[in-house]
């Protein structure tokens, strides 16, 4: 009776859906989030019968006969389309419009990526995010002033009753797989061996996207599509749990047998 | 006890394999590019030893017997599903996307949500690189890219490469091997396929039909139970044998 443990997987792989829609829906808020999205694909066959065994009458069957062991979650992949960007009041806040994530370094030297703009100024006067990764190595804001930042990238800092000064330029990061990176939560990605190393370059150059401050990327959650995946998950889930009482029924009759 | 009961375990036996094909296509109900199965069933033909009459009780009950012959598989279109990324696709239209993993063996398959890997070749997410229409991997550059109804690739204005669209003669020549990929048989060769429609950012969702699949839980069921009952009624004509044959009526 392997169709329990087929049916049961396919219950497994909607609940992981759900898990997913859950997370997406949580954080139909969170700026710069990316949503998640469940791949599924057939586990093994098993191969009843494989092509080329000879039959009685001394022919060579061509076909295989191969029964299927149900589904399994090939992937949980993130989707890093454009999430709607909103205009904020903090001239700190900074939005990629296409392509790229900045590069901010971890406390201990180590280079991490996102695509979550809200930066603030550390106690150093250090432009940082809100967990205090230092933006593109550590960029110097003086006290006091405004920033702006031009589509390419660079900063400069305006005192009230000084000269303008540029401190600094971002530098984005493209992968050739985005999807591979790993996801430190918060916003923060690592580069990984399926991303590949991440190819810095200057925004509005070469496919990099552009950058504009006193603005935050949302969350590109789609709250309608999210909500339709989970009443299809729930029917489906639902439809699977079927083939499990089928089955159950079937034994029954097969106990029953006189 | 009667020889009728083998047939009727035969056709209860036939009836849980077709629950266990049908299980495998519910499992799937999401799974991207997948093809729903059939189990399919053939008289077994009796394997007679020499020298055994083909007329014998033993040979005419060898044949009563239903074995498991094959899975057909249905090969139609999936609905087409936006995804958001520019490097999947779907096929519309009978053909596979050609896959050559490590080993050098081309695989079909029809789940097109390709990644690049870190050498920037469209690749599964299983590592086999998806094959152009001259049986070569395709290198994607850095930049914009477009996929036409066609099957060729730009970045830019620069068309890179045509995705080789792939069929074989016999579908009987392909099996399911997991992960949404079908092997090849030994010797068989690849066609190009004609008249497909790539579909650029969009993924083919899997073909099978949740009602119809539901009345075959049913139609199972029913079968299944028949049986049962055959085998009951065999077992209580043999009780009616035991009692009446034998009795003497005074």
């Amino acid at each position: 009776m392997r169709a329990l443990f087929t049916a049961a997987t396919g219950m497994a792989a909607q609940q992981t859906r759900i898990d997913n829609i859950s997370n997406n829906l949580a954080n139909v808020n969170t700026t710069g989030f990316k949503k998640g999205r469940a791949e599924f694909e057939d586990l093994y066959y098993q191969k009843v019968r494989t092509g080329g065994a000879e039959t009685a009458g001394g022919t060579r069957r061509n076909d295989t006969v191969e029964i299927g062991h149900g589904t399994r979650t090939a992937q949980l992949a993130r989707d890093f389309g454009q999430g709607s960007v909103q205009p904020t009041s903090s001239d700190k806040d900074f939005a990629i419009q296409g392509d790229g994530f900045f590069v901010v370094d971890s406390p201990d030297g180590e280079q991490i990526y996102t695509r979550t703009g809200h930066f603030t100024v550390d106690d150093q006067g250090t432009l940082v995010t809100t967990s205090g990764y230092k933006l593109g190595g550590g960029i110097q804001v003086p006290d006091g002033a405004m920033i702006t930042v031009s589509d390419d990238g660079v900063i400069t800092a305006t005192v009230p009753g000084e000269d303008s000064q540029q401190i600094g330029q971002i530098e984005l990061a493209r992968f050739t797989n985005p999807a591979g990176l790993e996801g430190l939560g918060a916003g923060l990605y690592r580069a990984t061996e399926a991303s590949g190393d991440a190819s810095l370059g200057t925004p509005n150059t070469e496919g990099y996207g552009t950058v504009m401050n006193q603005a935050l990327e949302m969350s590109n959650v789609d709250v309608a599509e999210e909500l339709i995946a989970m009443i299809m998950a729930q029917r489906s889930y639902e439809l699977t749990s079927k083939a499990i009482s089928t089955a159950d029924e079937m034994l029954q009759m097969t106990n029953q047998l006189k | 006890m009667g020889r009728e009961i083998y047939p009727a375990m035969s056709g209860g036996m036939r009836a849980l394999k077709m629950l266990d094909v049908l299980s495998n296509n519910l499992a799937n109900v999401n799974t991207t590019g997948f093809k729903g199965d059939r189990a399919t069933f053939a008289l077994h033909a009796p394997n007679l030893a020499d020298g055994v009459d083909p007329d014998s009780a033993e040979a005419r009950l060898a044949e009563a017997w239903n074995a498991l012959d094959g899975e057909a598989t249905d090969f139609s279109q999936g609905s087409l599903q936006p995804s958001g990324s520019p490097t999947h696709m779907a096929l519309q239209g009978e053909g596979f996307f050609g896959v050559k993993g490590e080993d050098g063996v081309v695989r079909l398959t029809r789940d097109g949500s390709f990644t690049l890997d870190t050498e920037g070749y469209l690749s599964t997410r299983h590592g086999e690189r998806v094959l152009d229409d001259k049986g070569d991997a395709i290198k994607v550059p850095a930049g914009d890219l477009v996929i036409e109804g066609s099957g060729e690739m730009k970045v830019g204005d620069k068309s890179i490469a045509t995705i080789g669209v792939l069929d074989v003669a016999d579908r009987e020549a392909i099996s399911k091997i997991g992960g949404g990929r079908w092997e090849l048989a030994e010797g068989t060769a690849t066609i190009a396929a004609e008249g497909v429609v790539v579909r650029q950012s969009h993924l083919e969702g899997s073909n099978v039909e949740p009602v119809r699949a539901l009345t075959e839980l049913i139609a199972i069921s029913r079968y299944y139970e028949a049986f049962t009952k055959s085998l009951e009624t065999s077992t209580e004509l043999d009780q009616q044998l035991n009692t009446s044959v034998g009795r003497i009526d005074r």
